[in-house]
């Protein structure tokens, strides 16, 4: 279980990485999540392997397979009793398709998050006129989260030495790390709450800390998403489409 | 040895070498791994623990090799830097009784209440409880438990002198048992039996605490107490409180 929350929580870190990506104005990069989470529940096997790799080469272009690789490992367990029940429920070809829904998603989920900081993304909603109070919901929200998963590993660990909780072979006693958890979160939200009154921080206008640009790579990834979702919505299997592109190269010559 | 680790090697699969062959002994006592930040103290703890994996050496806890956590759940208990994780509740008394049922006590928790002289906490709940006092409810639920082994990962933070006084009370009270305390606090570390000094992964010095604050290398990559840095100033070495420089320099 701790080794998931680790790998997690790697898998989430920001680093900066001089890449395009991190440059790239955040709205364009949510529009081509947005449209990619479309997708992925949308396409077909067939279509989800070649989003999988477009995904996995833009990971490469901006640097961030080592991301994908922690969050493969991390949703390894999970996707494995998932795949599990649904190989036994609907067959393989389900099985197999939920578990690249999946993979998909948190993969492009991954991109995103590793290449924006929550701050630069309230600055751009803000911009857009978004009020304040709502913003800082999400941003605090994903500002918290290595906090809580530091939380979680913590109070696993203390509370299986305690004897309190068990892990296998059948978990129990799990209610109660997240009794320890979502105290702990609570205290520490009254911690940043107080803190950002002591700074003012729903009083007066924001201040602008990045500069955004609409990069080359922005606009092909956005492009090539919105061709993708152009093709499902056509119903079109873009590997038999491929196919036949290349069976008529083939005869051609 | 109540613990060993023996030439042990660790790292995340994304990161450098954490803990470069890190030998230690701990037999029955007190024990402070003092370091600065990012050196390694609690990676040291969580191996011990068996939740981490050393790459290379290995770890003993009681004469057994720890592969998982598995080998010494009944024999460790852990405390970390975050108590409010650590103690469960709702009620300070219920927490107390849990823990007599699934490690034991070694006293009875009126006792407990009595000797550290917190029986107004008895029936406070745990999330009204103050930073201070949370940590010294649950640095005593460790300390009273029936385990052999006390891991506990900076238990002085944010602690005033008082508080610092009454956790030093409860270890001085628990005999027969191994004490490791991961610290930054220079002033906690200069009360133990035993101090380990480490810097980027490596043990730099390893003795009693006027021997390891004198010397060189750990001042230089950790620091000194105040009381040492004065006592350097004028001169004189070994010393550790302001009873023992008052006794000095009024021999003088």
């Amino acid at each position: 279980m701790s080794w998931v929350l680790r790998n997690l929580s790697y898998a989430f870190h920001f680093r900066r990485e001089n890449s395009v990506a991190e440059i790239t104005h955040p709205i364009l990069k949510l529009v081509g999540l947005l449209i990619t989470i479309i997708i992925a529940v949308s396409a077909n096997v067939s279509n989800l392997m070649i989003l999988l790799i477009i995904i996995l080469i833009e990971a490469l272009y901006i640097r961030r397979i080592r991301n994908i690789f922690e969050i493969s490992k991390a949703m390894m367990f999970p996707l494995f009793f998932v795949g599990f029940f649904a190989l036994i429920l609907y067959g393989i070809t389900k099985a197999l398709e939920l578990i690249l829904r999946l993979l998909v998603i948190g993969y492009a989920i991954i991109i995103f998050m590793t290449t924006t900081l929550p701050s630069e993304l309230a600055q751009v909603f803000e911009s857009i006129g978004i009020p304040r109070k709502i913003i800082i919901i999400p941003e605090l929200a994903l500002r918290v989260i290595p906090y809580i998963a530091s939380d979680t590993q913590q109070a696993i660990e203390s509370l299986l030495l305690r004897k309190e909780i068990k892990l296998s072979p059948i978990p129990r006693g799990i209610s109660k790390v997240f009794a320890a958890v979502i105290m702990s979160a609570v205290k520490r939200s009254n911690f940043l709450a107080e803190a950002l009154l002591a700074k003012h921080y729903f009083q007066g206008k924001g201040t602008k800390f990045y500069e955004f640009k609409i990069t080359v790579y922005g606009i092909i990834q956005l492009v090539v998403k919105i061709l993708f979702l152009i093709v499902i919505m056509l119903s079109i299997n873009l590997t038999t489409m491929l196919l036949n592109v290349f069976t008529l190269f083939s005869i051609a010559k | 040895m109540f613990v060993q680790l023996k030439d042990v090697w660790f790292k995340y699969s994304h990161t450098d070498w954490i803990l470069k062959g890190i030998s230690m002994k701990f037999g029955r006592g007190i024990f402070a791994i003092v370091g600065p930040n990012g050196s390694g103290k609690t990676t040291i703890l969580r191996v011990i623990c068996g939740f981490l994996k050393p790459r290379k050496g290995s770890v003993f806890v009681l004469g057994r090799k720890v592969q998982s956590y598995k080998d010494v759940i009944g024999k460790v208990i852990y405390v970390p830097t975050n108590p409010t994780v650590f103690v469960i509740g709702p009620i300070v008394y219920n927490e107390f009784m849990k823990i007599s049922k699934t490690l034991g006590l070694e006293k009875s928790i009126d006792e407990i209440f009595e000797e550290l002289n917190i029986k107004e906490l008895r029936n406070r709940r745990i999330f009204n409880l103050s930073e201070g006092q949370l940590r010294l409810v649950s640095i005593a639920l460790a300390a009273f438990s029936k385990v052999d082994v006390l891991l506990l990962d900076e238990p002085t933070v944010g602690l005033d002198r008082v508080y610092r006084d009454k956790i030093m009370e409860i270890f001085k009270q628990i005999k027969n048992k191994v004490v490791i305390i991961a610290t930054n606090d220079l002033r906690l570390a200069t009360r133990v039996d035993y101090v380990y000094a480490i810097n980027e992964g490596q043990v730099i010095s390893e003795g009693s605490p006027s021997k390891v604050f004198y010397d060189k290398k750990v001042i230089e990559a950790i620091g000194a107490p105040e009381i040492v840095t004065f006592a350097r100033r004028i001169g004189l070495s070994g010393v550790l409180t302001p009873q023992q420089l008052a006794k000095i320099l009024r021999e003088m």
